[in-house]
């Protein structure tokens, strides 16, 4: 018996080892040739698919809806249905205003509705992951209006700024005004205050370095939550610090409050800017009043500035664009606005210019004209570059359009900042509340 | 000085509207034993039909007050009597199913105001919206003197509606024992409905005081509930003494942490005094003021 068991395992092993060694001791055959097949160059058919992306309900509808009724008045106002045979198309997708829902969205748009290109962006928190998931399904991305710098900071190749201004730059033309009026005029210490979110503090990020490097002291530097009710108790915090300029970065409603709660508390400066956002909404005098009188906010456009130009034979102009928007809507555009409008523009020159060059309109060659974008639209003069600024920022396929410091007089907004550009003069300081 | 007392100030009067808008969730509580998550947003409902009011037919908001609560009044008593009564002594699968369904109702009162008012931020500014006076350097708002003022008079009126009525007999007795409420010939069906709905009719003033000196939008709601609920904890839930003490400790809190800690961490301060409350003083406020 114990013959026969060790014949067994004897056997086993003989096998076993047979198994693993003998594959390898076969000579190795030739694997077969492969032909070569000519690939054929897939050529899309069917309609050029916009993707739009933007919060159309939420607490931040307005400003997407500003967004969408722009892109579509540009549309109509340049008239083009088709390329190179193929209509143009928009797929709309509502985010919310909420980050998770702006990726979902993007997601939706790139791999169920396989669109060529999304036009969307606002705000910033949603940018951030809409730039990431357009890089990722390598779709290209045009943002409208969200700042954040660090979204053209990744080196993204898929992802371009359009007519958006990067937050750190805002306050471009303000350094102008600070430098010549300001600081001249006895501004030697500032209160900054910014709302808790990404553009806020992306925001108060350069501002403070650029404060710092001009020798202001900061004497108070704080961010705050934007759903407050009540803001008097850190505007009355600011007030004991006796600043002599108030540097504030607010969305519309917030921006309201404050201005109001300011006057409440008679908070005397020399100056309160504010970084845009909701400063140069129309809806702030609406909601603020009077209080809004004298302040002077950064601004990314104003319905003033000269711009015009021509695109696919239609001329236009950024004051006709102004008066189309209140003609047809009722209500004043703002600097998202002509974000839109000119976010259509630039999306349009990259169909048409793919289209001159007899090249099929797809996801590559889209990518590869927004690369290559040098347009004048109601934001200015657009280019996608490669650059870096004095704060060591460098951003991937960003341009660097013109700002502006404007100041809210008679209840109107006007421009007080570049001199060469401005509807009115600077009142500086401005009057104490008791005077007003 | 100047500063603490302006902070002071601040904390003491948005404390008493925060103290209006929460006494009604500590009356549901109190009575119902219920946790009302959608309180903020059927403010809200009551700020719209204020709004709508002002807009509409000039009515300031501390007049349109008197139309939006029995508005609200009715919205709550009918919830009540005909969503939440049907699941509050039933076999769910959870057992904060009534608490679920009063969110489902906030969420569905918020987008139907969506659709009818879109999702555009609304204020009510009037040239009366802005006046003040000033004591030196303090300022008081006068809207928000006001408000205070009227939200004073509504827990007063509320203790009095308690203590001295009838009614107001019925619901404490609700509150303590509902069975024995029943035994002693109390209808507590009606008693709970009419009672959510008074919570929900002083929600709606609290919204309607709040009008004139924030904006309003759909979404508004939910830092309410919250407040409100964090305010019933620290007062005491079924107390008005617990609400109002509640309301303005809550409302210095904010203020000060605002101040003398930083604008951006006012709410933390807030969820501390509602943690630290719940760890050693679960009975609220109400049992520190008892004693």
């Amino acid at each position: 018996m114990k013959k026969v068991k060790l014949g067994l395992l004897l056997g086993l092993v003989v096998v076993l080892v047979a198994a693993f060694a003998l594959p390898g001791c076969a000579p190795e055959v030739a694997p077969p040739e492969e032909e070569e097949e000519e690939e054929e160059e897939e050529v899309p058919t069917g309609s050029i698919k916009i993707g739009i992306n933007f919060p159309l309900t939420g607490a931040k509808a307005n400003f997407g809806t500003m967004d969408w009724l722009s892109i579509q008045m540009a549309y109509a106002k340049f008239g083009i249905e088709e390329v190179g045979g193929r209509p143009i198309r928009f797929v709309i997708e509502d985010n919310r205003g909420d980050p998770a829902t702006g990726k979902s969205a993007f997601e939706k748009l790139a791999i169920l509705d396989e669109v060529d290109i999304v036009l969307g962006g606002y705000t910033s928190s949603v940018g951030v992951t809409q730039a990431a998931a357009a890089n990722d399904l390598k779709v290209p991305f045009l943002i409208c209006n969200s700042s954040k710098d660090d979204i053209t900071m990744e080196g993204w190749e898929w992802v371009f700024s359009g007519a958006r201004v990067p937050a750190s730059h805002y306050a471009d033309a303000m350094w102008g005004f600070v430098d010549g009026v300001l600081i001249p005029g006895g501004v030697s210490k500032v209160a900054l205050f910014y709302e808790m979110s990404d553009w806020g503090t992306s925001s108060a990020e350069a501002l403070r370095a650029n404060f710092e490097d001009r020798g202001i002291e900061l004497v108070y530097d704080e961010p705050y939550d934007s759903d407050a009710i009540d803001h008097k108790p850190m505007l009355a915090a600011v007030k004991a610090k006796k600043p002599d300029m108030i540097m504030a970065v607010s969305y519309l409603m917030d921006a309201s409050l404050i201005a109001r709660q300011a006057g409440e508390l008679r908070l005397d400066v020399l100056c309160f800017m504010g970084q845009a956002g909701g400063y140069t909404m129309p809806e702030f005098v609406v909601n603020a009043g009077e209080n809004a009188n004298y302040v002077l906010t950064t601004a990314n456009w104003s319905p003033l500035a000269a711009w015009e130009g021509e695109l696919a034979g239609v001329k236009w102009t950024n004051q006709e664009y102004y008066e189309g928007y209140l003609g047809s809507y009722g209500g004043e555009p703002d600097y998202h606005g002509a974000q839109g409008f000119a976010q259509w523009m630039i999306c349009l020159d990259a169909l048409l210019r793919i289209d001159a060059a007899g090249e099929s309109i797809n996801r590559e060659t889209i990518r590869e004209a927004l690369t290559e974008t040098n347009l004048m639209t109601a934001m200015g003069l657009i280019e996608h570059k490669d650059w870096c600024d004095d704060m060591g920022h460098c951003y991937t396929n960003q341009g660097l359009p013109l700002t502006y410091v404007m100041q809210w007089q008679n209840l109107a907004q006007e421009v007080v900042w570049p001199v060469e550009a401005k509807s009115a003069d600077y009142i500086f300081p401005v009057p104490k509340w008791e005077e007003r | 000085m100047a500063l603490f007392g302006q902070t002071i100030i601040c904390g003491f009067l948005m404390g008493g509207v925060y103290a209006v808008i929460a006494i009604g969730m500590t009356l549901i509580l109190g009575v119902m034993k219920i946790i009302n998550i959608g309180h903020g947003h059927l403010m809200m409902v009551g700020m719209y039909v204020c709004f709508a009011l002002f807009a509409s037919l000039g009515l300031h908001p501390y007049i349109a007050m008197f139309v939006a609560m029995p508005c609200l009044f009715g919205i709550g008593y009918l919830l009540q009597r005909y969503s939440i009564q049907r699941v509050r002594f039933v076999d769910t699968i959870l057992p904060q199913t009534q608490v679920l369904l009063t969110l489902a109702i906030g969420l569905v009162f918020v987008e139907i105001i969506r659709v009818i008012f879109k999702s555009d931020f609304r204020s009510v500014y009037t040239p009366f919206s802005s006046k003040c006076l000033y004591i030196g350097d303090m300022s008081i708002s006068l809207p928000q003197l006001v408000s205070f003022g009227i939200a004073m008079a509504f827990v007063a009126g509320l203790h009095i509606l308690l203590t001295r009525t009838d009614f107001g007999r019925s619901i404490r007795a609700t509150a303590q024992d509902l069975d024995a409420a029943k035994y002693m010939g109390v209808d507590a069906l009606r008693v709970s409905s009419l009672t959510f709905g008074l919570g929900m009719a002083l929600a709606a003033a609290g919204g309607a005081l709040l009008l004139p000196i924030f904006y309003l939008f759909p979404d508004i709601g939910t830092p309410f509930t919250i407040k409100a609920l964090i305010i019933t904890i620290l007062g005491g839930a079924g107390s008005t003494v617990g609400a109002l003490s509640g309301g303005l400790v809550f409302g210095m809190a904010e203020s000060l942490g605002a101040v003398y800690w930083a604008p951006g961490y006012k709410d933390v301060v807030g969820f501390v005094i509602f943690l630290l409350v719940l760890l050693f003083m679960p009975g609220g406020l109400k049992t520190v003021i008892k004693r």
